[in-house]
């Protein structure tokens, strides 16, 4: 009975949520005049948190007379993971992903003020369309509170013994926020389509900013759990799932640059609005291709055709209304600017440039195997991962080298002294040798590369950083924005660091045996065997000895095994020191008791997932300090 | 020609000279980078160059798994139940990688020793998830 009850609030939510967009749509072309339509999200809000209680309740209490909850939940699960595995399958994530948008509208309802009440709920409408959509695909496709009956097993399924992990818990509901939340600026282009003008750059700004933050955590937690957790120590592996959350990050961190422009000089507005409606674009293209199962993929979920179809329709619907809005729409420019070569505006429209191209040239490796399959006949391709590293670092690396220059430089207004730029040149030349005689024996293209990228961010930070001595205020103003810029530098260093400067070693061991790689010696002294309440697993201790200071500690990598499932998972055993990650894996155990693993060293790995923090804590210092200190 | 008309034509000249770039970079990358598959029928009918990466999937044979004494090299065949290809393979085996099972390899083809010499064997997460080409060439 409790499940109907969930049910039905999903139906009431989706009805209102259609009430209010036909209302705000009705109102528009009619000129009749409607109550505060921004109130229902309150409701909605409630609604679809009391529903997404009523899953957990059949979770938590192991209801496997509901369907999804015996395909994801196991009755030995610890009770932290009953409740996240509420989104470890395709409904349940998208409940908590429908819950999500709802809280966005909630508090961008609380949080924005508008003259004209009608101009609030025609905004508000357009993410209505969105969540409706997403809410009548579940009630009738992807519904989480279907029955199976007679219930067939008392034991239910599993949760995939790889989400059963701390970082996967955390890691879909905050990339989701950040997906959600650019549904936000979608609604103030399109609004602005329909000439709701009320300050529209402010707000696409700070909340593509907002979401933008999220979704960098979330990208950066999904990455880090890859690392640790699928066993191999890799970081990025150019899967189809990766490059979907990719996509919409580049479009929104472009958005947020456009509206800059389009806020401060009033240009770049058509260019503004259609970044905003292909950012949530992407989203959906991204959200069709994890859950059709059209890519074969590491992590996409259990896959069913019909589903598929349904989201393409879904997307290509989104798609085509929100073009016709924006191709009748009557935007113009402040046409009496013009830009010069050596200005800001110009800057912003490189990086607006290079981030869209990267963006596309990504998406089109992604989706390309799928063309080829259609036009070919049948035949079957992968784009590998050497594909897209030879196609973004070129691109990547011109954006972070304008990057740096680029902040420092004025709106074409006043003029950009020749001082900045040779100034600017100077420190980028200085750090680069700094970096280059500290950190590297030797110096490949890549490394010369990545140095540069990461002394011209720094450069701009550090130059625009002594600027305080004129101008306090200035610090203050740009510390969201510097701070995100050396979380952008750190990232790269880190990826640079790893790229060219891990070793690895496959090995056969037996006990007592040892084996040296880059300056650690590595001895397996001992096995041993725990038993949990959902696995059991073999452990096999390593003693690492650091060759250059003598100091050694153990390390201890599994092999579990997952009765219910039937699953073997490889758990990664790995030692932060401050310059490196030294990561041991279990391959298997041969019969003559020899273990088979894979040592390696990951210097600065941490500084990628490290940087994306600074990212995201400079976005949310950008959007509260715009908030508290209008 | 006035300042701001000859701005523009920087501009455009320089979004154009980018795209084009850009393009080609694309499109040289994807020549070199994309793996096609084949089935053991495949292999059998239509061999590919041996300088070409390709990727082979299909059930891991049955009893055909060696292991070598004391390196990682792996040996085993890969049938679609019409054809079989033998399979050489060094390194670590994906935890889900089991005889009788579906099992994708990326790597190049010798036709005149019908040997497969892998470089990577993919794991996939899921017990009961059979890539889709395996699915196709089973049929």
């Amino acid at each position: 009975m409790i499940p109907e009850i969930g049910n039905i609030f999903l139906i009431f939510a989706f009805s209102i949520s259609v009430l209010s967009f036909l209302s705000s749509t009705f109102s528009y072309y009619s000129n009749v005049q409607i109550y505060d339509l921004s109130k229902n999200i309150y409701l909605i809000f409630f609604l679809l948190l009391a529903s997404f209680f009523v899953l957990e309740f059949s979770f938590l209490t192991d209801d496997f007379s509901v369907l999804y909850v015996a395909n994801n939940s196991n009755p030995n699960l610890p009770m932290y993971y009953k409740f996240s595995a509420l989104w470890g399958g395709h409904e349940g994530s998208l409940l908590l992903f429908v819950l999500i948008i709802s809280i966005w509208m909630m508090v961008f309802s609380l949080l924005s003020s508008y003259t004209k009440i009608e101009d609030k709920n025609l905004v508000l409408s357009f993410s209505h369309l969105v969540l409706f959509s997403l809410l009548g695909f579940i009630i009738f496709s992807s519904n989480p509170f279907e029955r199976l009956i007679p219930i067939a097993s008392m034991s239910g399924t599993d949760l995939n013994p790889l989400l059963q992990d701390f970082a996967f818990t955390i890691h879909p509901p905050i990339l989701y926020f950040g997906y959600a939340g650019l549904i936000i600026p979608f609604s103030l282009a399109l609004a602005r389509c329909f000439n709701v003008t009320e300050a529209w750059t402010t707000h696409i700004r700070n909340w593509t900013v907002l979401s933008w933050s999220f979704l960098t955590l979330g990208i950066a937690l999904g990455s880090w759990w890859a690392y640790y957790e699928l066993g191999w120590g890799g970081w990025w592996f150019w899967d189809p799932v990766e490059n979907s959350s990719l996509v919409p990050w580049l479009l929104a961190t472009a958005l947020f640059h456009s509206a800059i422009v389009s806020n401060s000089r009033k240009i770049f507005n058509n260019w503004t609005i259609l970044l905003a409606i292909l950012s949530v674009i992407g989203c959906f293209i991204g959200m069709f291709l994890v859950r059709s199962g059209i890519l074969t993929s590491v992590h996409s979920f259990a896959l069913d055709p019909e589903r598929g179809l349904i989201l393409l329709m879904i997307t290509l619907a989104i798609t085509l209304y929100s073009f016709f809005v924006f191709f009748k729409s009557d935007v113009s420019d402040n046409n009496s600017i013009n830009y010069s070569i050596v200005s800001k505006e110009y800057f912003l429209l490189i990086n607006n440039l290079f981030l869209v191209i990267l963006a596309v040239i990504i998406l089109f490796g992604t989706i390309y195997p799928i063309f080829y399959e259609i036009f070919s006949g049948g035949r079957t391709i992968s784009v590998g991962a050497p594909y897209f590293n030879l196609v973004t670092v070129p691109i990547a690396f011109f954006l972070a080298f304008f990057q740096g220059y680029g902040v420092l430089t004025k709106w074409s207004s006043s003029p950009n002294s020749i001082k900045t730029f040779s100034t600017t040149l100077i420190v980028i030349a200085f750090l680069s040798l700094v970096f280059s005689y500290l950190l590297f024996n030797y110096l490949s293209l890549f490394n010369v590369i990545g140095i540069l990228m990461v002394s011209s961010i720094i450069a701009g930070v550090l130059i625009s950083a002594i600027r305080i001595f004129d101008n306090k205020r200035f610090f203050f103003n740009n510390l969201g924005m510097n701070l995100a810029h050396i979380g952008i530098a750190v990232t790269i260093f880190g990826i640079g660091a790893v790229s060219s400067h891990s070793s690895s070693k496959e090995v056969i061991l037996e006990i007592g045996e040892s084996t040296t790689l880059s300056n650690y010696e590595f001895t397996l002294i001992a096995e041993d065997f725990k038993e949990e309440s959902n696995f059991y697993s073999q452990i096999a201790i390593f003693q690492v000895e650091n060759l250059t200071n003598g100091d050694s500690f153990d390390l201890k990598p599994e092999k579990a095994f997952y009765p219910a499932s039937r699953s073997i998972m490889t758990e990664s055993a790995i030692a932060i020191t401050p310059k490196e990650d030294v990561y041991i894996s279990l391959s298997e155990r041969l019969n003559s008791g020899e273990w088979i693993a894979k040592i390696q060293t990951k210097p600065f790995v941490r500084f990628i997932w490290l940087g994306s923090i600074l990212m995201c804590l400079g976005g949310i210092f950008s959007f509260s300090r715009r908030l508290l200190f209008k | 020609m006035k300042q701001h008309r000859k701005n523009r034509i920087y501009v455009i000249l320089f979004i154009g000279i980018s795209i084009l770039i850009s393009i080609f970079l694309v499109f040289s990358a994807l020549q070199e980078n994309i793996n096609l598959f084949y089935s053991p029928t495949d292999l059998q009918n239509n061999p590919p160059m041996s300088d070409k990466s390709i990727r082979a999937g299909g059930l891991v044979k049955e009893n055909s798994l060696i292991r070598d004494k004391d390196s990682l090299k792996i040996f085993f065949e890969i049938t679609d139940l019409k054809n079989t290809v033998s399979v050489s393979y060094e390194g670590l085996l994906p935890d889900l990688f089991k005889e009788n099972k579906g099992v994708v390899a990326t790597g190049y083809f010798y036709p005149s020793a019908n040997e497969f010499v892998a470089y990577e064997i993919l794991a996939k997460h899921d017990e009961n998830y059979v890539p889709k080409e395996v699915k196709k060439a089973l049929e």
